[in-house]
């Protein structure tokens, strides 16, 4: 049994977002860089599953040279070593690209089981666990609250619209998502920090996995043409007055100017 | 590639889905620009009967694939259309961004080998014919437009709520056309069980009127107004992740960046301090009240309508002056 762990670096949620001069791009100074909070419940289902079974559980990430430290962070959570697959233009990969290097690598290493958060926080795209899973033709389930190990299976329940629950089981190999509610991620202590400086940490190039990054920006299939802010709401008006006339105020304003109700 | 734009058509107990419609309504735009058929597919046991509630509205045809097929199983449905595409493949094919097109719009475009754009807020076609779209990042912080390339079909979600649904407006020759699909066995994916939800409210992403409770309320006894307020609005019942993490109410209710992102054409907030976070799952929304104690609570900067007072005050008497009002 082996199991697989894709990570993101994302801003962190705090970030307030500013754009360039030239809306060319956002501005990357200041910003401080976190593991993606969903791939937090994937990294400790994982090594939860890897502690229980006494298998390797090995963490990959796909970014710039900051992406380190989100994958030292995963090292300092208990998974035995790392691989990031370095591009400093990482910008010019698509997503697309990015889940077909994860799966090359997944095919490489012979992932049993592969854990991911549900989607990254910074383009909310939520397409890689099933990328991944069909790149790789293995079943997959999305946005897990509860996992469950059954040998050769793997028991799953996730809330779906309207607040209805599946209880689904996928056979292994497979690939699963995570989200708030499957576990209480453990902070790295510092005895377990400096373990995992010694842990392996093995950088890869585009080129290591078959992959020309000139091709790849050629092939893209997404181009950004535009940044936006979002509109900037109109100042609102604060309703004056005792609670009765506030509230009756309130009312007829949702009905007469703003025609909501 | 086809000559012909593809909807995902979905429905619900009153009829076809609002978010379908709002599709069938850009579906429309993109057809006439691009001069060709605006079609529609519809899966499942029910398929031809609910095919037909299609006819009210300016489509070509209807596509129909009936059968007893495993719902909410993703691999079967991603069979079914990939089969339907190797014998029909649009030119753009477009479902709305809920939980169920996620997940199947993305096994779909990985088994053709292309890419979905999700979460889009609209969607165009640029002055040389490319595919277009705009959609948050960063929790919607920022809005990009992104052109598609090399791909041999467009494939989007878009998220319901944000554009307006097709009116009724019958087409002139509306046809329905069953395709008989052999899907494969499958053996990797079991549903074993679907646990209904106990609540009866419409689900927080595509509801039309939420009201929403933060630490304020203090209390999970005490969600019992904010929930009062929604039933009287016909409305869901939201969080802040300050009022989730206080155990007052279940985190299926959390809105915001690592919550539920929502778009109503009411959020009322009440209790909420209004942390950028929060603001990122719901600033969208088309009217937003809150009722917060505190006059420097950041929700104020993004209320249409704002009421410094006790939520405690406020929220039950607007309850019962809506009683009154929507009778």
């Amino acid at each position: 049994m082996k199991i697989g762990i894709f990570i993101k670096q994302v801003p962190d949620t705090e970030t307030k977002i500013k754009l360039k001069d030239d809306k060319s791009g956002i501005i990357a100074d200041g910003i401080k860089y976190v593991v993606n909070p969903y791939d937090e419940y994937a990294i400790e289902e994982a090594i939860k599953l890897k502690e229980k079974l006494s298998c390797e559980a090995v963490v990959v990430s796909f970014g710039p040279a900051r992406s380190l430290d989100a994958l030292r962070t995963a090292l300092a959570m208990g998974a035995d070593r790392a691989i990031h697959i370095k591009e400093d233009n990482y910008q010019h990969v698509d997503i697309f690209w990015v889940t077909k290097m994860l799966a090359k690598i997944a095919q490489d290493e012979k992932f049993d089981i592969i854990f991911m958060g549900k989607q990254a926080i910074d383009d909310d795209c939520a397409k890689t666990v099933q990328y991944v899973a069909t790149f790789l033709g293995l079943p997959h389930v999305n946005a897990i609250t509860k996992f469950e190990y059954l040998d050769s299976k793997v028991k799953v329940q996730r809330e779906i619209e309207g607040g209805a629950k599946e209880v689904i089981e996928i056979t292994i190999p497979c690939v699963v998502g995570a989200t708030k509610g499957l576990n209480e991620p453990r902070y790295a202590t510092l005895p377990n920090i400096m373990k995992a400086k010694k842990k392996e940490l093995k950088e890869l190039k585009l080129s290591d996995l078959g992959f020309d990054f000139n091709k790849l920006k050629e092939q893209g299939h997404v181009e950004i043409m535009a940044y936006n802010l979002p509109p900037v709401k109109q100042k609102g008006k604060i309703i004056q007055g005792e609670p009765q006339e506030v509230v009756g105020k309130l009312v007829e304003l949702l009905q007469n100017e703003a025609k909501v109700l | 590639m086809g000559n012909e734009i593809l909807i995902y058509a979905e429905f619900d107990e009153k009829g076809v889905k609002k978010s379908t419609l709002e599709l069938v309504k850009k579906g429309a735009e993109l057809a006439q620009k691009l001069n060709c058929e605006l079609n529609a597919i519809a899966i499942g046991s029910d398929a031809s009967q609910k095919a037909g509630m299609l006819s009210k509205y300016k489509l070509n045809k209807v596509y129909v694939v009936e059968g007893n097929f495993e719902t909410h199983n993703v691999l079967v449905y991603t069979d079914i259309l990939v089969k339907f595409f190797d014998q029909n493949m649009p030119k753009i094919f477009l479902g709305s961004a809920n939980f169920w097109c996620k997940d199947l719009f993305a096994c779909v475009a990985a088994k053709l080998d292309c890419d979905v754009l999700t979460e889009c807020l609209d969607l165009w076609l640029s002055d040389d014919g490319a595919f277009c779209a705009r959609r948050p990042m960063y929790a919607g912080k920022l809005l990009i437009d992104i052109k598609s390339k090399n791909s041999k079909i467009q494939i989007a979600l878009v998220r319901p709520n944000v554009l307006d649904p097709a009116k009724e407006e019958a087409g002139a020759n509306f046809q329905i056309i069953k395709k008989d699909i052999n899907v494969s066995g499958n053996n990797k994916l079991k549903i074993l069980e679907i646990i209904p939800s106990k609540s009866t409210r419409p689900d927080l992403t595509e509801a039309q009127f939420i009201v929403s409770g933060g630490r304020g309320v203090g209390a999970a006894e005490n969600f019992k107004i904010i929930e009062e307020l929604a039933d009287v609005l016909k409305g869901a019942v939201g969080a802040s992740r300050a009022a989730v993490d206080a155990g007052f109410i279940d985190q299926s209710a959390q809105i915001g960046q690592t919550g539920k992102v929502v778009n109503p054409i009411l959020y009322i907030a009440c209790g909420i301090s209004g942390a950028i976070q929060h603001l990122a799952g719901m600033r969208t929304s088309k009217i937003i009240v809150a009722v917060n104690k505190d006059p420097d609570a950041p929700i104020f900067q993004v209320t249409d309508y704002g009421i410094v007072a006790d939520l405690f005050i406020i929220v039950p008497l607007l309850t019962s002056r809506l009683k009154e009002v929507l009778k």
